[in-house]
């Protein structure tokens, strides 16, 4: 097995199998920390183990200082391929921020898969709410979001926390965004958001592992290449590069990637309306 | 309206098949309403406000996956449940900590066969209190096996024997661990090319040492069948290797055929020689530390060690001409030959014995095999002569050679192929006495072998030769190019740290043994044996 990358939040220790997806294998370690084996297609993340091929059947991951063992077989942890999850710090200028974010929101609006939580940015994409039970999710997370547009942000992580569909559900994935757009902000414009964060975090957590490792890295200004991508070019001029990675940015789950996204768009503009 | 609720708990579905579930559901005719989700408090709200809950999910929590459906009659409701479980095991099947994805999950061995239709091998590695009665099933239902298993009643290991000969059936083991069957290598085995040459073995690492070299010499391997461990014992009698040897015999593939084992109870060899009298096609055996003779058969060719019998096989197999293996062997000789004369010039006075550090047993029967008669004593944790047995396997004394997958050793811990951990330590421990003039190592590759050989063991090959500045360290590696570790990368990394290797296990032992008998040589002024000897 080739490691050609490994996040640089995994913490040492053993760890057992939890799930177990196409593209990614998770073990579970106390705490609920969540460490994951993952295909280069999902790439490098704060607590991922980038390899050219999963090993299905994997049972076990044990993680040193200088290797990790799956099962039986030992992985060299070479330093060069550690990836710096670090959320980035770049020049902002807010003006041209806000003009990226609504380029993204467009984005999202028009390419968002259905029953994601864009429909936040394009009133149509609401009709794919279709049945009772979902005309009810909807509902839910539009008052959440209400809420968190209010500034009411303990209530409204309470109200999106464990909402919605999917392993991760939406309300989770866009507490992500938002934690991620928070301390994106709050990183560039040397500001202090610590008090939103909070907020925030102590209450967005369910007893979903899953959800709870990624909130985690969001909170901590931990994020993924692809979110590192995303950050990068809504700092920047490209408008082609901002297309690129909004593309790729979508690729998580089915919806869990343009949930995240949603919630970054909010949290950003939460960040900025603090500023 | 009817609500019927499923509760799924330590099984995880990717999203996609959540969202795929969810919508196939509403389309059922007679379901109202429906949804898939994980129970948070949350959803487990919404599902009361949409008339879905029912009182069974009060039990369910974040990390489960909650089905319910709301349909007109109980009929539909129980149907659309149904309908959604089938959705989400169809395509992607649950993972958990229990199952892994990619593979299917079967609910005994009735539902694997079923799933797996024409499978006619079951691979099985269970505990060994188990793995007899599942080996049983397998063969009452017509199934070849290949038991890995091992502690299971030498008796159970008759008994499966005889009623898999009974039925026309294979079974591999117990404690059989590589079998290469048309084509694909079983459990620890090496990437090989096919061809011409059969195997039947009572050595895993024996059947790995003569297939890769038959493969590296541009031959190649129609089977390799595994017999397991105890299989030429007098009470199994060989049924697995002269089952080997009839199949072998009746294979249009297979032109040649070559037995690999440890010496059998004289009883069972006059057995195995009995069906190889009657084999159309040319036999090449080696039986390590013993001798197997069958005079007014032209083509059965004896050898001493695996590496002569590899040769031998692959020249005849090549063009009949079984000759040319000695002029091989006279080559390998020849290199053995004058590596030693550059190691052994630079020793200090105090330098004169071999340490051998193996993984793979047999290597360690054919390192006595071959540093006996250059040697005499030599001391072993699995000695062919019991005399030399070391009271203590990690306190080494003289020269010694070490079998590292024996039980004392593996205990609790991952097999010396996999984990080279503790031999990296033993190496540069024996690396640092002023005694010890070479150390012998094996390096076995392939599938189930640790997949990062050089980066575990260069760093203790380093230490060991700062330890030790005039120390030699020989070894062989068991590997093809095609293994996944790819040989020529660890020979090349091997050799840019100093280490000798050498083609072959029984050339690395013949460097050793020949560098040691120079030291002694030299201190002697005689080119004699050890004293004692």
């Amino acid at each position: 097995m080739k490691v050609f990358g490994y996040g640089d939040s995994i913490p040492r220790g053993t760890f057992q199998l939890h799930s177990a997806f196409e593209n990614a294998i998770n073990f579970q370690g106390r705490k609920g920390v969540v460490v994951s084996l993952v295909s280069r297609k999902t790439g490098n993340g704060p607590m991922n183990i980038v390899l050219k091929h999963l090993p299905r059947g994997a049972r076990r991951l044990k993680v040193t200082k200088f290797k990790f063992y799956v099962d039986e077989n030992c992985l060299e942890a070479d330093p060069e391929k550690n990836y710096d999850s670090a959320i980035p710090v770049l020049p902002l200028d807010p003006l041209l921020f806000r003009k990226n974010l609504n380029s993204l929101k467009g984005f999202l609006a028009a390419s968002a898969p259905a029953k994601s939580m864009c429909f936040l940015f394009s009133v149509s994409a609401e009709a794919a709410f279709k049945s009772p039970f979902e005309r009810k999710i909807l509902k839910k997370m539009k008052e959440g979001v209400r809420l968190f547009e209010t500034g009411a942000y303990v209530k409204g992580a309470r109200a999106l926390r464990g909402l919605g569909f999917g392993l991760t559900p939406s309300g989770d994935d866009f507490l992500c965004g938002c934690l991620t757009g928070l301390s994106f902000v709050e990183a560039c414009l040397d500001l202090d958001l610590s008090e939103i964060l909070n907020a925030v975090y102590d209450n967005a957590l369910t007893e979903n592992i899953i959800s709870g490792s990624f909130t985690w890295c969001a909170y901590n200004g931990r994020v993924n290449e692809k979110t590192r991508g995303l950050l990068a070019a809504l700092a920047g001029t490209g408008k082609a590069r901002l297309l690129s990675s909004s593309r790729a940015a979508l690729k998580r789950g089915h919806t869990s990637g343009a949930d995240f996204c949603a919630g970054l768009v909010y949290g950003c503009e939460a960040g900025l309306r603090a500023a | 309206m009817f609500i019927k609720s499923l509760i799924k708990k330590g099984v995880y579905h990717d999203s996609v098949s959540l969202m795929k579930a969810a919508k196939e559901l509403n389309g059922i005719s007679g379901v109202v309403d429906s949804a898939v989700v994980m129970a948070t408090r949350e959803n487990k709200n919404i599902l009361k406000n949409s008339g879905l809950y029912s009182a069974e999910l009060d039990k369910s929590g974040d990390s489960d996956l909650v089905i319910t459906v709301k349909a007109k009659d109980a009929g539909a409701a129980q149907r659309g449940l149904k309908q959604a479980e089938e959705i989400l095991n169809r395509k992607n099947p649950p993972s958990g900590a229990g199952t892994a994805a990619g593979g299917a999950k079967a609910k005994g061995l009735d539902n694997a066969i079923g799933l797996l239709g024409g499978a006619n091998l079951a691979v099985i590695s269970v505990a060994g209190r188990f793995a007899g009665k599942v080996a049983a099933d397998c063969l009452a239902r017509g199934l070849n096996v290949m038991l890995f298993s091992d502690n299971i009643p030498l008796e159970t290991e008759i008994e499966l024997k005889k009623t898999a000969v009974k039925n026309g059936l294979l079974l591999m083991g117990p404690d059989c661990g590589t079998a290469i069957i048309n084509g694909a290598p079983l459990a620890f085995a090496n990437a090989v090319n096919r061809g011409a040459i059969g195997i039947v073995a009572a050595s895993g690492t024996g059947l790995q040492e003569v297939s890769t070299l038959i493969s590296n010499e541009g031959s190649g391997i129609s089977q390799a069948v595994g017999t397991g461990s105890r299989d030429v014992k007098r009470e199994v009698g060989a049924l697995t290797l002269i089952q080997g040897l009839k199949a072998l015999a009746a294979d249009k593939d297979t032109a040649l055929i070559l037995i690999v084992s440890k010496p059998p109870h004289p009883k069972v060899l006059a057995k195995i020689l009995k069906e190889v009298r009657e084999i159309k096609k040319p036999v090449v055996s080696i039986m390590l530390g013993g001798d197997a003779k069958l005079p007014g058969k032209k083509d059965f060719y004896p050898a001493h060690t695996l590496e002569e019998a590899a040769l031998k096989a692959v020249c005849l197999a090549r063009d009949g001409n079984v000759h040319k293996a000695k002029e091989r062997l006279f080559d390998i000789n020849t290199g053995v030959q004058k590596a030693a004369a550059a190691a052994a010039g630079n020793k200090t006075k105090q330098q004169k014995y071999l340490r051998g550090l193996f993984s793979g047993g047999t290597f360690v029967s054919e390192a006595q095999a071959v540093l006996g008669p250059v040697l005499g004593r030599l001391w072993s944790n699995a000695p062919l002569d019991k005399k030399y047995k070391l009271s203590d396997s990690l306190r080494l004394r003289e020269n010694s050679v070490i079998d590292m997958g024996e039980d004392e050793f593996t205990v609790g811990r991952p097999h010396p192929m996999i984990d080279f951990t503790l031999r990296n330590k033993l190496l540069v421990s024996e690396a640092a006495k002023p005694e010890t003039a070479v150390i012998l190592l094996d390096v076995v590759l392939g599938y189930g072998s640790n997949m990062q050989p050089l980066e575990d063991i260069l760093p203790a090959i380093r230490a060991a030769f700062r330890a030790n500045k005039t120390l030699s360290i020989a070894a062989s590696v068991t590997s093809t190019e095609t293994d996944p570790q790819v040989r020529s990368k660890v020979v090349d990394g091997l050799r840019k740290a100093g280490v000798i290797v050498m083609p072959t296990n029984a050339s690395a032992c013949r460097l050793a043994g020949e560098i040691v008998r120079k030291l002694i040589a030299r201190g002697s002024g005689r080119g004699a044996r050890e004293p004692g000897n």
